[in-house]
């Protein structure tokens, strides 16, 4: 193949992210050729950025660019609620689809024993400091509608109960075996909305 | 579903074949290795997409060919569909009305055949497993929550084994009460559709042998009746399923048992014989076939040879009994009685077939 390597070496990396095949890579490394160059630098730059800049938040474990997160940061969020959601990338979809106007609480995953991940592999033991030391009164649990979702958001039940705080769950109607990050902003918001008391026993 | 038309290409010992078929009961008749019953495996593999004797899809081509083809057009509840299969050495596959079908978990919900042969004899009589995946088939069939509510509990038992395994049981209750969720309504669909063809299968045992025995299918769960009781259950389980690594209770150990009363005697299954085993599956075929009549669906019927091992009595009363069903009827047989005006017999020979 006579292709120039430095093109070959752009349509590599760009078919190794996800849903993107070769074809598809090959009609954005051409998109980016043909561009101005001042685009192939801005898209540069942006890429080196988000891995640069890019952490967790020190409270929610959502992504921050600095020691707190821009949720965390606004005083005119409601600091009574507490969504609690496994990936960090489901505070970026329910921020999009502007449905919740409190704080998040990330547990980076859920539980998963196949994968090797149960209870104290998740951020649980810091929301349970929240809880003691913020003033919350409701915590709902965003936890993805799949099996392992249900599991987590089941244990949290479980450990949560008794605490004085009003414990709620995303209505169904999400997709079961799904993913908040599929999910559309419309059943989002019913979602939200249509929220349940949610009980472990 | 009438199966219209059957195409066979590099199938096992057909080299091509074309059969118009069309409703009512078609008589595969011959000597033995002739080709009958790899019709009847042609039949069986396009509802049910693999082979009822071969795990492997090398012996389903024939010598010097690369692949085999099975083409058949057929109407279901009233619509023409057109079903192709591939079969190479490396894999199957599978285009219905020429769109390539990706998952057979899609496929196979939309069409059903019974069958019955000494592979399916043999197998119901000998696996739990085998037994569970038969009427998880037929319940599927006509009910879409029931095969989601299988494929939620597959995953909560893998995750729940996992973990005792792992030996960290913090998360067991909450993964035992996803567990007991989903076991209560696969369970109770499972009892549901047994106590719907328990009289179906009395009267059809009955029918077909002449005989006052009165057959009954039992579902036996490994869990006890009542669901409010499962949690305590569970509780105590939970030392001697860490001990085993996985799960003891459940819809995954559950069985499907059958019992012959007669003469103040009952007989467990195991005590049935050879010629009971086959009129009590028989009586579960016809069974079956009337619960998928009461949802008006037709399943294809698969018999492959048949009429062995059966008294001439039996015969001649299933043989009625077949003739009064408005199913599309596959038998095959080394001789078989007139079924007059719904009977097309076909002779099987050196892999080719023609009408008579
Ligand atoms: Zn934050």
């Amino acid at each position: 193949m006579n292709v120039p390597p430095s093109l070959v070496r752009l349509v590599d990396q760009l078919a190794r992210l996800p849903g993107i095949g070769q074809k598809t890579a090959h009609r954005l490394a051409f998109h980016i050729l043909r561009e101005d160059p001042a685009y192939a630098h801005t898209l540069a730059r942006a890429l080196e950025d988000v891995k640069a800049n890019i952490r967790f938040c020190q409270r929610c474990f959502g992504y921050a660019e600095d020691e707190l997160c821009p949720v965390c940061r606004d005083p005119s969020r409601d600091t009574g609620q507490l969504c609690v959601v496994e990936q960090p990338d489901n505070v970026f979809v329910l921020e999009r689809a502007g449905v919740f106007k409190g704080r998040y609480h990330v547990l980076m995953g859920a539980i998963s024993p196949l994968d090797g991940i149960g209870p104290g592999q998740l951020k649980i033991q810091e929301l349970e400091n929240r809880l003691a030391g913020e003033n919350i009164q409701e915590v709902i649990l965003a936890t993805n509608p799949s099996m392992e979702g249900e599991a987590t958001a089941l244990h949290l039940a479980r450990l949560l109960a008794g605490r004085g705080v009003n414990l709620t769950r995303l209505a169904r109607g999400m997709p079961m075996g799904g993913n908040l990050e599929f999910t559309d902003d419309v059943t989002l918001f019913q979602a939200f909305s249509h929220r349940q008391t949610f009980g472990g026993e | 579903m009438v199966i219209q038309e059957l195409g066979l290409s590099g199938f096992r010992n057909y080299q091509e074949l074309f059969l118009p078929l069309g409703e009512g009961i078609h008589l595969f008749l011959g000597a033995n290795g002739q080709g009958k019953t790899n019709l009847a495996e042609a039949l069986h593999l396009i509802t049910h997409l693999e082979s009822f004797r071969s795990r492997r899809l090398e012996p389903l081509i024939r010598k010097g060919q690369d692949t085999a083809r099975i083409k058949a057009r057929f109407t279901r509840q009233g619509r023409p569909c057109l079903v192709e299969i591939e079969i190479a050495r490396g894999g199957k596959k599978v285009w219905l009305d020429g769109q390539p079908v990706g998952k057979t978990s899609e496929y196979l919900p939309l069409f059903f055949s019974l069958l019955f042969n000494a592979e399916h004899l043999y197998f119901y009589r000998s696996f739990p497993a085998y037994r569970r995946a038969f009427f998880d088939r037929l319940i599927s069939f006509h009910d879409r929550g029931y095969l989601e509510s299988l494929k939620q509990l597959r995953v909560v038992l893998a995750q729940k084994n996992s973990l005792l395994r792992q030996g960290d049981l913090s998360s067991l209750a909450d993964w035992n009460r996803l567990f007991m969720e989903k076991s209560q309504d696969i369970t109770g669909r499972r009892e549901l559709t047994v106590s719907q063809l328990r009289p179906e299968m009395e009267k059809s045992f009955q029918g077909i042998t002449g005989r006052e025995g009165r057959l009954t299918l039992t579902y036996r769960s490994s869990l006890p009746a009542d669901p409010v009781g499962w949690p305590e259950f569970l509780q105590a389980a939970q030392e001697k399923e860490s001990q085993a690594g996985y799960a003891l209770y459940g819809p995954q150990r559950d069985d499907y048992r059958m019992t012959l009363t007669e003469g103040g005697a009952t007989a467990k299954e195991g005590e049935f014989s050879q010629g009971e085993y086959r009129a009590a599956l028989l009586a579960l075929l016809l069974g079956a076939n009337r619960l998928c009549q009461q949802l008006g669906a037709r399943p294809v019927l698969i018999l492959d040879d048949l009429f062995s091992e059966l008294d001439a009595k039996v015969r001649e009363h299933l043989a009625a009994r077949l003739d009064e069903l408005d199913n599309q009827v596959f038998i095959t047989a080394t001789q078989a009685p007139d079924f007059g005006r719904r009977g097309k017999r076909y002779g099987i020979s050196g892999g080719t077939c023609q009408g008579e």
